[in-house]
């Protein structure tokens, strides 16, 4: 007789196809009448499907996980990692010779999945429309650039390269605001730094330290600490604090990429993203890793910061107004005044000077 | 040389579904390389590129059990296909990847039926929501039931072995333990929220 304290076993035996006719006869009786003793049975099959379910995907896991490192072996690369990452099992299990026999299991799984239906669809709704913050996760690729850098110190050895041995867990883009030291970033890139490191258009890194911060115009100020940085020539660009016209064409140059990186677009919108009147929206592909650089008008003033995307769309990338830059920078403490350029030197030149002129003073930003 | 078997699609499914060590590394062996060209000219790298296409033969693995499954492509395209499905997955929650390259690649494979492979991936997505909630719940059960429901399912003992092995009197009794251990993460299962991390 099954009651609330052997369901398992019932479970167990229906789902093995072990029960005697009469012995399913009454079961069914029971369970029509019993709808607490229904529900219990009903999940018991649940779990004893899903367990098994669980037991196949672990052992083909671990198939799976040989098979790779082998292969891997054989095409002769170096394996540096464990690739089954998604083997989550560190033993491998003896193999599985009963094979689950999908007698009445069809009817759990079904129940299961219809269960999560709702959720998932609700899910990837709310996912639509979102703002995306465009710092790097650089995690994925350090390991690939380590490799490449280990590779590089074999052959010339000689020649030191401390700081780029980490390339840090996050990084964005960011450019000078002054001539000796001073930088801006989003404050989303330097967020919760142990360290920051900038990384100018030589590759040479400089330590630097955050000063100030807005949280709600996603801007930072940084500094390099060493006393003695300063560019040789002046800052070739200006803030420009007034609100730039829609339409006005801009460009921008960041580093999504080891590789500094020219884009170009325009004002599409004068609000940013949900209304946010501190932000413009702007047609102009950006990527993970342009966080922070500058938005420029085509005379090449910085109208803008580059912020952040919708995840939806190719292009819509919103900035913050430099007018809140200028802000910060006017708040800042007399020890550390920063007097703003305010002449263009290469507003009449073609864009490809412009963009020769302006790279030396956007740098890498990276975050450790 | 070694001897050289050629295996169609069709056997190919058929050991992917038995979990046939041969056949899965012959699986590696001629579609692997090209997903990781793939990913790398993606902005992935070699280990990415292992865990996607590990995921999309578990993938395949569910469909093969199925009896409906029926293959209207060549393996090689299907496989790549899912491959592709999850990697754009991965990195949209990652953001690695813009939304940009999803658009350039559907036109790219304007051909391919997309919404079908998404599909297969959602009934994939939540069978292993529901996996990683079991597995969650198995962990919360702690000693010895964790090990002893893992030694019956997973470790195919028998209950004589596991009686032995958990210094039960006799099998009879390893079993009324296994009941309750299963009746404990039923309870567990039951009450824990759904974690969705698609």
């Amino acid at each position: 007789m099954i009651h609330l304290l052997n369901v398992e076993e019932w479970a167990e035996r229906y789902q093995n196809g072990d029960l005697l006719p009469e012995e399913l006869k009454m079961l069914h009786a029971t369970l029509e009448e019993d709808s607490v003793l229904n529900k219990a049975f009903e999940q018991a099959l649940q779990i004893q499907v899903l367990i098994k379910e669980h037991a196949r995907k672990t052992h083909l896991k671990s198939k799976l996980a040989q098979a790779a490192v082998q292969h891997r072996a054989q095409s002769g690369l170096e394996l540096q990692h464990e690739p089954a990452k998604a083997a989550p099992k560190t033993g491998v299990w003896m193999a599985v010779k009963r094979y689950w026999k999908p007698i009445s299991a069809a009817a759990g799984i079904a129940l299961c999945s219809s269960l999560f239906t709702y959720t998932l669809t609700k899910d990837t709704k709310s996912k639509n429309n979102q703002y995306v913050l465009l710092k790097r996760d650089i995690e994925s690729i350090k390991k690939s650039q380590n490799q490449i850098i280990s590779n590089m110190k074999q052959t010339e050895s000689s020649t030191p390269v401390p700081p780029v041995e980490n390339p840090g867990t996050f990084g964005g883009s960011g450019f000078a605001i002054n001539n000796d030291g001073y930088f801006t970033t989003n404050y989303h890139v330097v967020e919760k730094a142990d360290s920051i490191y900038l990384q100018m258009s030589n590759g040479k890194f400089f330590k630097a330290s955050v000063i100030k911060v807005n949280p709600e115009a996603d801007l930072a100020i940084l500094k390099v600490e060493d006393k003695n940085f300063s560019f040789k020539q002046p800052l070739p660009y200006t803030i420009d604090k007034n609100v730039a016209l829609l339409g006005q064409r801009i460009f921008s140059i960041g580093y999504p990429k080891d590789e500094v990186v020219y884009n170009e677009g325009y004002i599409s919108s004068e609000k940013g993203y949900d209304g946010n009147t501190l932000a413009y929206q702007l047609e102009i592909t950006a990527n993970p890793g342009q966080s922070g650089a500058p938005v420029l008008d085509n005379n090449g003033n910085i109208i803008g910061i580059i912020t952040g995307k919708q995840n939806n769309t190719s292009g819509t990338t919103f900035a913050v107004h430099a007018e809140q830059l200028v802000k910060m920078i006017a708040d800042l403490s007399k020890d550390k005044k920063v007097n703003l350029n305010n002449k263009n030197r290469y507003s009449t030149n073609p864009r490809p000077e412009q963009v020769k002129s302006l790279r030396e003073f956007v740098c890498a930003v990276r975050v450790y | 040389m070694s001897r050289q078997v050629i295996y169609t699609d069709q056997e190919l499914i058929a050991g992917l579904a038995q979990s046939d060590s041969h056949v899965i590394g012959e699986i590696y062996k001629l579609y692997q390389p090209m997903l990781t060209k793939w990913m790398i000219s993606r902005g992935g790298n070699e280990t990415d590129a292992y865990d996607v296409f590990q995921e999309g033969l578990v993938v395949l693995y569910e469909k093969s059990n199925d009896e409906a499954f029926c293959l209207t492509c060549k393996l090689s395209t299907y496989l790549f296909a899912i491959c592709k499905r999850i990697w754009f997955k991965k990195s949209q929650s990652q953001s690695v990847i813009s939304s940009l390259d999803m658009e350039q690649e559907g036109e790219e494979d304007d051909d391919l039926d997309f919404a079908a492979y998404d599909a297969d991936l959602n009934v994939h997505l939540e069978k292993e929501a529901h996996l990683n909630k079991l597995e969650q719940s198995l962990e919360q059960l702690g000693s010895p039931c964790n090990e002893l429901l893992k030694a019956f399912y997973i470790e195919d003992k028998s209950m004589l072995e596991i009686a032995q092995q958990f210094s039960y009197t006799n099998a009879e009794n390893a079993k009324t333990q296994k009941y309750k251990c299963l009746n404990r993460l039923k309870k567990l299962f039951f009450s824990t929220k759904m974690a969705l991390n698609v």
